[in-house]
């Protein structure tokens, strides 16, 4: 057996809110792999000078106080910051309809250990959104972990929410991958 | 097809300006890089090694920086619209001690959008020590200031300096 597979791909062709890898107890992302591997290359169809930061929803659970995170960022030369905060959009970032044409924020998340049922998930991201400007506030570099605590129900459905009423744009990609162990 | 596939591995018999892979496919949705690498240079600090992409090796200067740093015992960041950077590497003054480093290039054959890519550099018990997470856009190539070209060429270097006898790296394509 391969060690990755690829899951699925979405290429935004169209605006759209969200993008879904399974659903929830009716139709679950495979529980078959040791981790999930998220990749994303995301913009936001919104305006606004500082980086987006969207959802990424576990199991249709939208309740912010189940997302804890702990998180090291910069959007400024010269400052780091670490802080720890409840929420579900505390991991990833989209560029705006403000930044820079063509650049697209990035992100990649591991979900380890996703399908046991005996503890809560744990999740490392790691997301950027880069601009073609160094002033403050107009990029951001981000570390964080998650921990989902609702229950220790396996991850069966991953939703990744562009935010605000608004839209990813075309040409943002979405790849889910699943890794094996021995 | 296998989901990662390494697309080409160079280990240097002898110290050079650059680690180099040309006519890469564009078959892959992401490409990642794995690289262990040492700068010749002698003296009591470190290289900052550099990502040119399709040949653009001439100039450093249309490249974006964005960078948290871990650097002794300090943290800090830091950011640059012109120039960019991976991040320190070890040098040759201990002979026996390489700087770790992997680069991922997301959506890099896609002619609609910049190529972001980020950085993850680690130089433990260089003269300089550091961790750094850096991101970085290619935001200019000879045609243009906006430029969405697909990614078919890279080249890891040190500018003023070379990389050393021993240092190697590996370009894996991830499909989609």
């Amino acid at each position: 057996m391969a060690v990755w597979t690829h899951i699925d791909h979405t290429s935004v062709s169209l605006p759209a809110t969200t993008v879904q890898f399974g659903t929830h107890g009716s139709a679950p992302i495979s529980q078959s792999y040791d981790h999930l591997y998220l990749v994303m290359s995301g913009r936001w169809s919104n305006s606004g000078s500082e980086p987006h930061r969207h959802d990424v929803v576990y199991n249709a659970n939208t309740t912010d106080a189940d997302y804890s995170n702990t998180y090291l960022v910069t959007t400024r030369s010269g400052l780091v910051q670490a802080d720890r905060n409840d929420g579900r959009d505390l991991a990833a970032y989209l560029t705006t309809s403000d930044f820079e044409a063509d650049v697209f924020a990035a992100t990649s998340i591991w979900i380890p250990h996703y399908s046991n049922t005996a503890n809560y998930k744990q999740m490392f991201s790691q997301s950027v959104c880069p601009n073609k400007s160094d002033s403050n506030d107009e990029w951001a570099v981000r570390l964080t972990a998650t921990m989902f605590h609702e229950n220790t129900d396996a991850i069966d459905e991953i939703r990744v929410v562009a935010g605000g009423g608004h839209n990813f744009v075309a040409n943002s990609t979405f790849d889910l991958y699943g890794i094996t162990g021995a | 097809m296998a989901v990662i596939e390494a697309i080409q591995t160079t280990y240097l018999e002898a110290d050079a300006s650059y680690i180099v892979w040309t006519s890469i496919p564009d078959t892959y949705e992401h490409l990642e890089i794995r690289a262990s690498i040492q700068t010749n240079t002698s003296s009591t600090s470190t290289g900052t090694s550099i990502l040119y992409l399709n040949n653009d090796a001439t100039n450093g200067n249309y490249y974006t920086r964005h960078q948290l740093k871990a650097q002794n015992t300090s943290a800090t960041a830091n950011a640059s619209e012109t120039h960019q950077q991976t991040g320190y590497l070890n040098s040759k003054v201990v002979q026996q001690s390489y700087a770790a480093l992997h680069i991922v290039l997301y959506d890099y054959a896609n002619t609609n959008k910049m190529t972001t890519f980020t950085m993850t550099q680690g130089a433990p018990e260089a003269l300089t020590p550091s961790l750094t997470f850096t991101s970085s856009i290619w935001w200019r190539d000879s045609g243009g200031y906006t430029n969405t070209d697909a990614i078919d060429q890279i080249n890891i270097g040190v500018p003023g300096s070379q990389l050393t006898r021993g240092s190697s790296a590996t370009l894996y394509g991830i499909t989609g």
